[in-house]
């Protein structure tokens, strides 16, 4: 994912990102992203990411001084294309905020595999941010119904990837 | 500062004078000949068998607790409801050794793993990054920073705070070291691949500088066979010069009185305490005890060759004495 740019992301832009990211998982920003700096990094695919502090101000000027260009920086928040969907560091800061679902056991290692698991079928239809028994972070699925009226949990990101995709 | 002028002082270090005298050794244990000639120089005879010794079995395996994400107790227990048997080690606060371990789950494949709980890391890997000290208001440079650890330990230090800029050169090697970053957590660095040789380019006065110098890797013998027979002198002369050459990128972009650490996976003095007085005598960097309650002190002659009286004050691991890979650190001032 080497970026061939990255530069400010204008305000419209970060706030387009995070109200489309609220709508899709029912969250709660509030005030949570204060003394963040937005960047955006055009790449094959955009991407949105933020960095507490001013220091990386100095550093991505002296980096563009020479051509240059980082890989990444801070916290990778969202990628924008062909839509808009969280990055997984950004978990942590949408699972306190968001709508959530809590897996446990059995069917938390099978979400962690990557792979689609059956939930209870009250759950309302839509994304969720994927939580553990300790109420943590470990993913983002869709929770959907299948042919015969079942509810089940897709993964879209889950912290498995680190070991399936990783390096 | 053409780095090959100087090394001149240095050219005796890659004459070997074997004469067949150590080659029982050397087959004994598989490694070259030169190698045991220098093991027996640095540690005598016994030691050099006790060294070897050591190098036939892979050190026991450790973690680095994350304390940005877990407490350190914490963890321990969770770990050890698990079936792990772990143990605090003394001089470094957030390594624990792993005395035992389940059949499953393997220890890079735990939740806990996944959650960035905790790195994989040798414990003398751990010892850059602490012997550094960054505060949560430096800037830091990273040089070489893949696969990661050491970044992460920086950015775990810091709290989070201040910035780490970790500059890698392989194309390869940056999907692993970005993936690593956003696992533990570290949210305050910037990765940007490129050569050292940028460093200095930046205009930036780092306060901090860590150089992990890419290195023969003698001090995984036992971790990494292939490293036995890996480096001929002649390779070992081009692993200096290169890390002159970083060292050298390193000091023209450290501030005045900043800090910088310089490792490796050695325990060649070639690579370690030759390039340290290099360092100290065409540099112009200082050596600063790095107040670490580990290690052996830097050897101060070597072949013939007389090192800077202060190298002494650099610090050698050993895995026959220390228990943990064949490691040296240096901190130096500027």
């Amino acid at each position: 994912m080497p970026s061939l740019q990255v530069k400010e992301a204008a305000p419209t832009l970060v706030k387009k990102t995070l109200n489309s990211l609220s709508e899709t998982y029912s969250c709660r920003f509030g005030l949570m992203f204060e003394g963040f700096s937005f960047f955006l990094t055009i790449s094959r695919f955009s991407q949105l990411l933020m960095f507490k502090g001013d220091k990386v101000q100095t550093v991505l000027s002296s980096l563009k001084k020479l051509g240059l260009h980082p890989y990444s920086l801070g916290i990778p928040v969202a990628i924008l294309q062909p839509h808009v969907e969280p990055m997984l560091p950004f978990g942590n800061f949408m699972s306190p905020v968001c709508r959530k679902l809590s897996l446990e056991g059995e069917q938390l290692y099978t979400f962690l595999y990557g792979r689609k698991i059956k939930i209870d079928s009250n759950e309302p239809i839509g994304n969720v941010v994927v939580t553990d028994g300790s109420d943590e972070f470990v993913g983002y699925g869709l929770i959907f119904q299948d042919k015969k009226g079942d509810r089940g949990l897709k993964p879209l990101r889950d912290l498995g990837w680190y070991l399936r995709q990783g390096g | 500062m053409p780095t090959d002028v100087h090394n001149k002082k240095y050219l005796s270090l890659f004459y070997s004078d074997n004469r067949g005298e150590w080659r029982g050794l050397a087959e004994k244990f598989g490694v070259l000949d030169y190698m045991v000639e220098r093991y027996v120089q640095m540690l005598g005879r016994d030691g050099a068998e006790m060294f070897l010794s050591s190098c036939l079995i892979p050190p026991k395996k450790s973690i680095r607790c994350n304390d940005l994400k877990i407490d350190c107790q914490r963890l321990q227990e969770v770990m050890e409801e698990k079936g792990f048997k772990l143990s605090r080690i003394s001089w470094i606060p957030h390594g624990l050794l792993i005395n035992n371990a389940p059949s499953s789950p393997s220890l890079g494949a735990t939740l806990e793993y996944l959650k960035g709980y905790y790195y994989i890391q040798g414990l003398a890997s751990m010892l850059p990054p602490y012997a550094l000290h960054p505060s949560p208001t430096d800037t830091v440079l990273d040089l070489a920073a893949a696969p990661g650890g050491k970044t992460t330990y920086l950015s775990q230090l810091m709290h989070n705070n201040g910035l780490v800029l970790a500059l890698e050169k392989k194309r390869n090697r940056m999907r692993g070291l970005l993936s690593n970053i956003n696992r533990m957590g570290a949210t305050n660095v910037v990765l940007l691949r490129g050569d050292a040789s940028i460093a200095p380019k930046l205009g930036i006065n780092f306060d901090k500088i860590l150089l992990d110098a890419p290195c023969s890797g003698e001090g995984l013998l036992g971790k990494d066979p292939s490293r036995r027979t890996k480096t001929t002198l002649s390779r070992l002369r081009e692993f200096q010069e290169e890390q002159m050459k970083l060292i050298k990128y390193a000091a023209l972009s450290l501030k005045k009185d900043g800090l910088m650490v310089y490792s490796t996976c050695s325990v060649a003095p070639e690579e370690d305490e030759a390039v340290i007085d290099f360092a100290v005598e065409h540099i112009g960097l200082h050596v600063v005890d790095p107040k670490v309650k580990v290690g052996e002190p830097g050897i101060t002659e070597f072949k013939g060759v007389s090192f800077d009286p202060s190298v002494k004050m650099c610090r050698r691991l050993y895995p026959h004495l220390h228990g943990t890979e064949g490691f040296f650190l240096c901190l130096l001032s500027k």
